[in-house]
């Protein structure tokens, strides 16, 4: 594919050596520089064409949308809902689970006269203010799915509950969420359920010396004080824990400090796939025998396709219920991946509200308060924070596929 | 004991990948005299080009490899005859180059996640295991290599700029463009040039992080952002200074992280690029001091 892109470069190239060679011979005088003002115009024209066409299959590419989309019987009384979360940048695998989950959702609505506007926001916090601001002011959507990375979705929150938005985040499970607002829900258990579960899970293990690598940001802080607090309740110690940047991938020196702690097992907290395999790949490299734990973050095709990654075990929200994981491969071909149950019933629970009349952020939030049904994910009901409970899964890596144990006792 | 060996270790890894690409990056901006952020262009589809041929076509991994970086030259250079000259040609100032180079940059990251998707690729030749005890540090074969590499290309590099005479007019250019043409020194030829080599050097990067470790649309900009601060740390107007700036680089991110928590890795290097900017803007090696 590369070397398609390169070769058409380079015809580029020779057709607009002609041009050059052309306007240089132009005869002098007064007509030059006209001449030489056309020839240019002509060929702004043609870069900006190309540029616009590049930039039309790059939207088209990541959005899975046409570049000309066809109108539908514009109808005023249509409802916009929004959909917010990387569809580019280094958590984009997770963005597209998601947008896929959604997708499906609203097919199984049967909603008609809804439609879903999708914003990229990276994970970032001010893309997703921006995103955020552009779907309520200029789209005028009445609800939102979305942020997916947990400090993006806490940059977003004001925005959300300033103009009775409702936000309803598939994949955000920092604890901090929990107080981010009347309007802000989840369709994945906070962290602080995460972190008890690991512990217990952990500890009961017979370890005692745990060594955590998280995350620079919100959810893998989060997750790791959680995770922390409970596992020294129980009696354990985290001897060292070390953090990195998102999508960083030399983590040598943390791993360096992790191995002279000494630790009997390494809790790694990660929503960027990069790092991931980075890690697991360096941990081995260095030489670091131990136990390997992450969160949900890491179950993903890149963790399972790495080597140095099998016999990992990992906590995580559910997978999908057996109904969703068979329609899913059905429409998509692909195993459900991370967040896309949750996805699912995030885009479920609007469209309950806007089946039952729900037309405002108000009404849809008050809607969603009483909501109670059998999602994708489980079952799915809001307490007054706009949270829900949920079980954990053990998933052991073997095989290149992340296969779920039996951990009954635990959780 | 064992444990500053390993920092220092991590650090020279670290800092061999920045100064290939410091090298590039300098080398460009000497004889340009404009910041080629793009260079990052040339590091990750160098790495995507050697994933296509070895792990999609399947072809021989040595033809692929040594090939990545030829195709990552061809980028380097096509971009400046594409996008830089006909710019130059219209008198465009250096904040427009650097525009310019920065949307090239930020085009190509998108249309590599367009050809290949997010998901991060693993080369998957090397496979991973325990590295090599080394006084109780611990390095990888792979490792080893890409120390060894990107000395021998400085070495290379070196004697091409001081004992060739395409290096010496090189140089010139570089000092003083108009002289140089006077002289005779073509110096669009110089400037092509330029491209070639400093795009190899961007791609043997490329290869070696994508073998090492894994590679993502993203690599690219990552490593052009240190590879920009190794250069000005040592001395952007010098080749040999900016690669000394990477490896210093290197190293003291990952003392810095052994000393401080881990959060603060990137946080160290551009409080050191913010300070070499304020106080020593010429950089550790300055050239006209000598003078």
């Amino acid at each position: 594919m590369a070397e398609k892109a390169e070769k058409s470069d380079d015809e580029e190239e020779k057709e607009e050596k002609p041009k050059e060679n052309k306007k240089s011979k132009k005869a002098e005088g007064e007509t030059k520089a006209q001449e030489k003002e056309k020839g240019n115009s002509a060929m702004s024209v043609a870069v900006i064409i190309i540029i616009v066409l590049l930039a039309g299959y790059v939207y088209m590419g990541v959005s899975g949308n046409s570049i000309f989309p066809v109108q539908q019987n514009p109808d005023k009384s249509q409802i916009k809902i929004g959909f917010m979360g990387p569809l580019t940048g280094d958590a984009a695998s997770y963005g597209h689970g998601i947008k896929r989950g959604v997708d499906l959702a609203f097919k199984d609505s049967g909603l008609e006269n809804v439609k879903i506007i999708y914003e990229d926001t990276k994970c970032d916090g001010k893309e997703a203010v921006n995103a955020i601001n552009k779907l309520i002011n200029i789209d005028g959507v009445v609800a939102i799915v979305g942020e997916v990375c947990s400090g993006a979705t806490l940059a977003a929150a004001p925005v959300a509950e300033e103009n009775k938005i409702v936000l309803i985040t598939p994949s955000s499970t920092s604890p901090g969420l929990t107080k981010a607002g009347d309007y802000v829900f989840r369709t994945i258990p906070s962290d602080t359920l995460q972190g008890k579960f690991a512990a217990n899970l952990i500890y009961g293990m017979n370890i005692t010396n745990l060594s955590i690598l998280y995350g620079n940001e919100e959810y893998g802080i989060g997750l790791k004080d959680s995770l922390k607090e409970d596992f020294e309740i129980l009696g354990g110690k985290v001897v060292s824990a070390e953090t990195f940047e998102r999508g960083s991938t030399d983590l040598r020196t943390q791993i360096t400090k992790i191995r002279s702690s000494k630790p009997q097992a390494i809790y790694i907290v990660s929503n960027s796939p990069d790092s991931a395999v980075a890690a697991l790949k360096q941990i081995k490299q260095l030489g670091l025998r131990v136990k390997l734990f992450g969160s949900e973050g890491l179950k993903g095709p890149e963790v399972a396709s790495e080597k140095s990654a099998q016999g990992l075990i990992i906590t995580s929200v559910s997978a999908g219920t057996t109904k969703f994981v068979e329609e899913y491969y059905d429409e998509y071909g692909l195993a459900a991946e991370p967040f896309s149950p949750q996805g699912y019933d995030a885009f479920t629970a609007l469209a309950k509200t806007l089946k039952e009349g729900a037309s405002t952020g108000d009404q849809i939030k008050e809607n969603i308060y009483k909501l109670e049904f059998d999602g994708a994910s489980g079952k799915i009901a809001f307490d007054n924070n706009g949270d829900v409970s949920g079980n954990y899964d053990v998933y052991k890596l073997g095989n290149k596929t992340f296969v779920l144990q039996q951990y009954g006792e635990f959780g | 004991m064992s444990l500053i060996l390993q920092f220092a270790l991590n650090g020279l890894i670290a800092g061999s990948i920045y100064a290939l690409v410091a090298s590039g990056f300098s080398l460009i901006y000497n004889t340009n005299k404009f910041m080629h952020f793009a260079h990052g262009i040339s590091v990750v589809v160098s790495g995507y080009i050697l994933f296509s041929l070895f792990s999609l076509i399947n072809l021989n991994f040595y033809l692929s490899l040594f090939s990545a970086p030829i195709y990552a030259s061809f980028i380097g250079f096509l971009i400046f005859r594409v996008i830089y000259l006909p710019l130059q040609k219209r008198k465009a100032s250096n904040i427009i180059l650097l525009i310019a180079s920065i949307s090239t940059l930020i085009l190509f990251q998108n249309l590599i996640l367009l050809f290949f998707g997010a998901n991060v690729k693993d080369i998957g030749y090397l496979e991973i295991k325990q590295g090599i005890d080394f006084y109780g540090a611990t390095i990888t074969p792979m490792q080893i290599i890409i120390i060894l590499t990107s000395l021998v290309f400085f070495i290379f590099l070196y004697i091409f700029m001081n004992k060739t005479k395409l290096g010496r007019n090189m140089r010139a250019v570089s000092n003083n463009k108009e002289l140089a043409s006077v002289i005779g020194i073509n110096e669009r030829r110089i400037s092509d040039l330029s491209f070639f080599i400093g795009s190899f050097l961007g791609g043997v990067a490329g290869v070696l992080i994508a073998l090492e470790q894994n590679i993502t649309p993203n690599v690219g900009v990552f490593l052009i952002i240190k590879g920009f601060t190794g250069a000005v740390i040592g001395g952007i107007s010098s080749v040999p200074a900016s690669v000394l700036g990477s490896y210093i680089l290197g190293l003291v991110e990952n003392f810095g992280i052994a000393a401080l928590p881990s959060g603060y890795k990137d946080a160290i290097s551009f409080i050191l690029l913010f300070l070499f900017l304020l106080l020593k803007p010429e950089g550790l090696v300055s050239l006209r001091r000598k003078k």
